[in-house]
Order: C-alpha cells, then structure tokens, then sequence
C-alpha cells in the first residue's frame, strides 16, 4: 500500500508541476510577452507594410445598422490608422480605396490622420480599386504615391451638396409643411418648397470654400501647385491612365504594384510582411447580409439621396 | 492535535482516497464510510483542484479578454461553488430515489463519493497542455477529454452506488442517470415555455 501512496503522491506532484506551467504560460500571456518571443521567433512577423482598407461611402461613425461593417466609417479607419502608427513594425502602409467619397468632415479626418503618419516617416501609398473619386481622390492625395488601375474610376474633385426637391410631389398629394423657424436660413434645402436665391448664395458660398480646402490639401499631399491641379479639377471623372497623365496618380498598377512600391519606398526587403486587416468570414456575411437587408428604403430610394450630410465630397454618378 | 494531523499527513494515509478514487472504485465506498476519519474535507478539497485545473486548462485555451482575468479570480471560486452544488444536487437526488426505491444509505456518504468522483478532472489540465503544445487541436481535445473524464467520474459514482447498495450495476447506471434525466425534463419544460411564451408576445404584437 505504501508503494501504491508513494506512485500517487509523485502522480499529484507532477500535477502541481503542471499546474505551475500553466499559471506561468498564462502569465505570459496576460502581459503580452507571449507574443514578443513568437515576434523574435518567427520571420514573418518583422518590419513590413499595414493595409487600411477604405470601402464604400465615408461617414465619420459610418452605418448604424447592426450588420454593416465600417468599411468607410472615419472612427474606424483613424483607428486603425493610429494602430499602425504606433505599431514599430510598420515602416510604410497601402491604403486600398474602394470608395465614391463621403461627407467632408469624415474625409479630412482621415486626410489629417494620414499626413501625420506621414510626419513621422511612415512611407504612404493609395492603391485604388474600382473608384477612389472626390473624397476618396482626397484621401489618396495625402500619400507619397498613388498607384490606379487603368480602369479605376478617379478624379471628381469638387464639391456636391443635394437636397431633392418634392415641392411638386406634395402639392400632388396635398400634403403641406406647418414650418415654424427661429431665423430665415432654418429650414434651408428643406425637401418640400424651392431654394430662394439668398439661400442658393449662401450654400455656394460654403462649397467655394470647402472646394478651396480640397484644392489646397491636394496640392500639399501632392506637392503639385494649385495653378495645375485647377484645370482638372471641375467635377470631373477620369480613368486612371488619364489621371497619370493629368498627375493626379503617379503609376498604373495593382495592388500589388502598390505594396511592392510601399515595400521600396520603406527599403524593406522584397519579401517584407503585410499586416492586412480583412474582415473575419463572419464579418464578411454580416456585411452582404447587411447590404442586402438595408439597400435603399424610404425616401433614399426614391430620390437616390443619402441624408449622411449636407455637402459632400462625393461623385454621384 | 497538531501533531497528529501531521503524523496523518506524513503517512501519506489520505492519499487512499485517492488511490481507490482512480484504481479501486470498489473500495472507495467502505473508505468513505470510515467514521473515524473525516473524508468530507478531502471530498472539498478535491472539488476545489477540479476547479482549479478545470480553470487553469480553460484559461490556456482562452483569448486575452478583460474577462480572462475574472475567469482566474473571481472564476475559480464561482466554478467551485457551481461544483460544489453540482455534487450536492446530485447526491441529493440519487439519494432520495435510492430510498424511494427501498435502498438504504447515508446522504453523506453519497456526497462524498460524488466530491472524490472529481478527481479524474484534474488530469484534464496535463492532457490538454500535451496537445498545446504539439497545436494539436486543444480546443477540440480539450472537448474530448471533457467528456472521457466525466465518464471516468460517472463510472466512479456507480461503481461506488452498486457498492453501497449491493445492487447490479446497470441498476446504479440508471439510479446515476436519474439527477440527469430530471434536470434535461425540467430544461425541456422551461424551453416549451420559453417557446409559448415567445409566441405569445409575438402574436400579441
């Protein structure tokens, strides 16, 4: 019996042994300092370029529906964006824009945020994917280099505000606006009555300097005088072989093309890692699930007006 | 007195307990039935390193949450209270249908077998270190050990039941069954009532 006792008590031991491990893993792991040795021991975790992805519309809190990711939600990005700012592996970052613009608040965040990584040597290349025009043409000009497809839709520098105007369609209906308003500019670009030429000046006057704002960011992101950014930038859209020659892009090319530029930019090697941040499978079905369940309800899909904001640098095509 | 428990702890006496617990099922009812020795701490402590490693192996598998840090702490004691009454409802209801069924025994006894039936628990923690740390599937077999383990813990609880009570095995099974049984009834019953109830709110909406 006693050798039965002795084999247990060593069998109790080696548990407390391995109990003891495991409160040291654990320990490790709650200060993080797991992960750092994994860093040392693993080549594919060293110095490389971080992806920001910016996808669809840009608003400063982005859809409030539950299943919608933030693809061109502001918050988000600069957070990702501060992530990667603080990240000391990341000596450059790909920018991936997918997006028509948004509201101007939300762009120039995202603008500011990005000259600041540029501020402290943080090599930045726009890669842009099918469109990257008005705010998403902003967002880009904030980087060293910006690679397009030849068929990316870009350019579109301006700025838009819309209101639609169902003056016709209530009177129609017989429906009618009981407006009481503290001052005369208060119910302006309201839906149901005509914009009088007072507010028309009003409004033109906030654009002119919003559009003023654009031009001068385009021209420090791109080191390019406003003088020859000016004639291209009416509103108009160009492909991206157009937009190399009106120098707005510096190359065609993929996104590879984009991250392999990053990668010299940083004078990281050829084989330097890509720290993306796609969407989780889960993400990714609650998003389509999202924009098939949300896709244009009410007044939004029969006027084709989004109510995010008032002025937007956006193309609407 | 304190000389005693030490005399008791140096030879290594407790370790019986165990010893029958893994090996020798059998003789495990008539150890723990000893009036001289007082096995119900034993039975506690083993509840409490079941949590405890219980804890511990799940905290290896676990991602770095602000909960992680509750789930050692305060979750440890709340895993040993879960245990802890786990054992006694247990106990509690195979002894009432043991005495339903004509069978006598003693309610401590049986909560005793139950706390020692724990033990095997403890090993989940080493076993699922192993396939850690050769990234083998740990959440996986952390699944599987589970359940191999509460079978290991079941088997003991019968083994004990058809001892105490001198009945046949497959009888024990089923009188072990039982607490399980009842509890599944009673969550079906809840869930039809939850389903009526979910109906009802939306019918009435």
């Amino acid at each position: 019996m006693d050798k039965n006792r002795k084999i247990l008590v060593s069998i109790l031991a080696l548990l407390g042994l391995s109990a003891m491990l495991a409160v040291f893993e654990i320990s490790l792991t709650m200060q993080g300092s797991r992960a750092e040795f994994y860093r040392l021991a693993s080549p594919s975790l060293g110095p490389g370029v971080g992806v920001v992805r910016i996808n669809g519309p840009i608003t400063m809190s982005g859809s409030t529906d539950m299943f919608t990711m933030p693809g061109g939600n502001a918050d988000a990005i600069v957070r990702r964006l501060d992530d990667l700012g603080n990240d000391s592996r990341i000596k450059a970052v790909v920018v991936r824009i997918n997006s028509p613009g948004g509201t101007v608040a939300a762009t120039q965040e995202i603008f500011q945020k990005l000259m600041g990584l540029r501020r402290k040597n943080i090599k930045l290349v726009a890669s842009m994917g099918d469109v990257a025009a008005s705010g998403g043409y902003y967002i880009a000009a904030a980087c060293d280099y910006i690679v397009a497809n030849p068929g990316s839709i870009t350019g579109s520098i301006g700025v838009i505000a819309v209101s639609p105007n169902l003056q016709g369609l209530f009177q129609k209906l017989g429906i009618r606006m009981n407006v009481i308003k503290s001052g005369a500019y208060k119910d302006i670009l309201a839906s149901y009555r005509d914009l009088t030429e007072e507010e028309r000046n009003l409004i033109q006057t906030m654009i002119d300097a919003t559009y003023t704002q654009f031009l001068r960011d385009v021209s420090l992101g791109r080191n390019i005088p406003i003088d020859d950014i000016r004639p291209v930038a009416d509103g108009r859209v160009m492909s991206g072989t157009q937009a190399v020659d009106a120098k707005l892009v510096n190359e065609t090319g993929s996104f590879e093309t984009a991250l392999d530029k990053a990668r010299k930019l940083a004078k990281l090697p050829d084989d330097a890692p890509v720290y993306d941040d796609v969407q989780s499978p889960l993400d990714q079905f609650l998003s389509t699930l999202g924009g098939a369940l949300f896709r244009g309800r009410g007044i939004e899909a029969v006027t084709g007006v989004e109510h995010t904001s008032m002025i937007e640098y956006r193309f609407r095509p | 007195m304190m000389t005693a428990k030490l005399d008791y702890v140096k030879s290594l006496k407790w370790a019986d307990y165990l010893y029958f617990t893994l090996l020798e099922p059998r003789r495990l009812p008539v150890k723990i039935s000893d009036p001289v020795s007082k096995p119900l701490w034993g039975g506690v402590a083993v509840a409490l390193a079941a949590a405890f490693f219980e804890v511990l192996a799940a905290s290896l598998l676990a991602v770095n949450t602000p909960f992680f840090y509750y789930k050692l702490t305060y979750g440890f004691l709340l895993l040993f209270l879960i245990l802890t009454a786990r054992v006694v409802a247990t106990a509690g209801l195979i002894d009432i249908l043991c005495q339903f069924l004509g069978h006598q025994g003693s309610a401590r006894a049986l909560i005793n077998l139950v706390f020692y039936s724990l033990f095997p628990q403890v090993l989940l923690l080493p076993l699922v270190y192993i396939v850690k740390v050769f990234g083998f599937a740990p959440p996986f077999f952390y699944v599987v050990f589970s359940i191999v383990l509460f079978a290991w813990s079941a088997l003991i609880v019968v083994t004990g039941l058809s001892e105490i009570h001198s009945i046949p095995f497959t009888k024990a099974a089923l009188i072990f069954l039982f607490p399980y049984a009842f509890v599944a009834l009673l969550a079906f019953l809840a869930s039809l009532l939850g389903v009526f109830l979910a109906f009802g709110y939306i019918a009435a909406m």
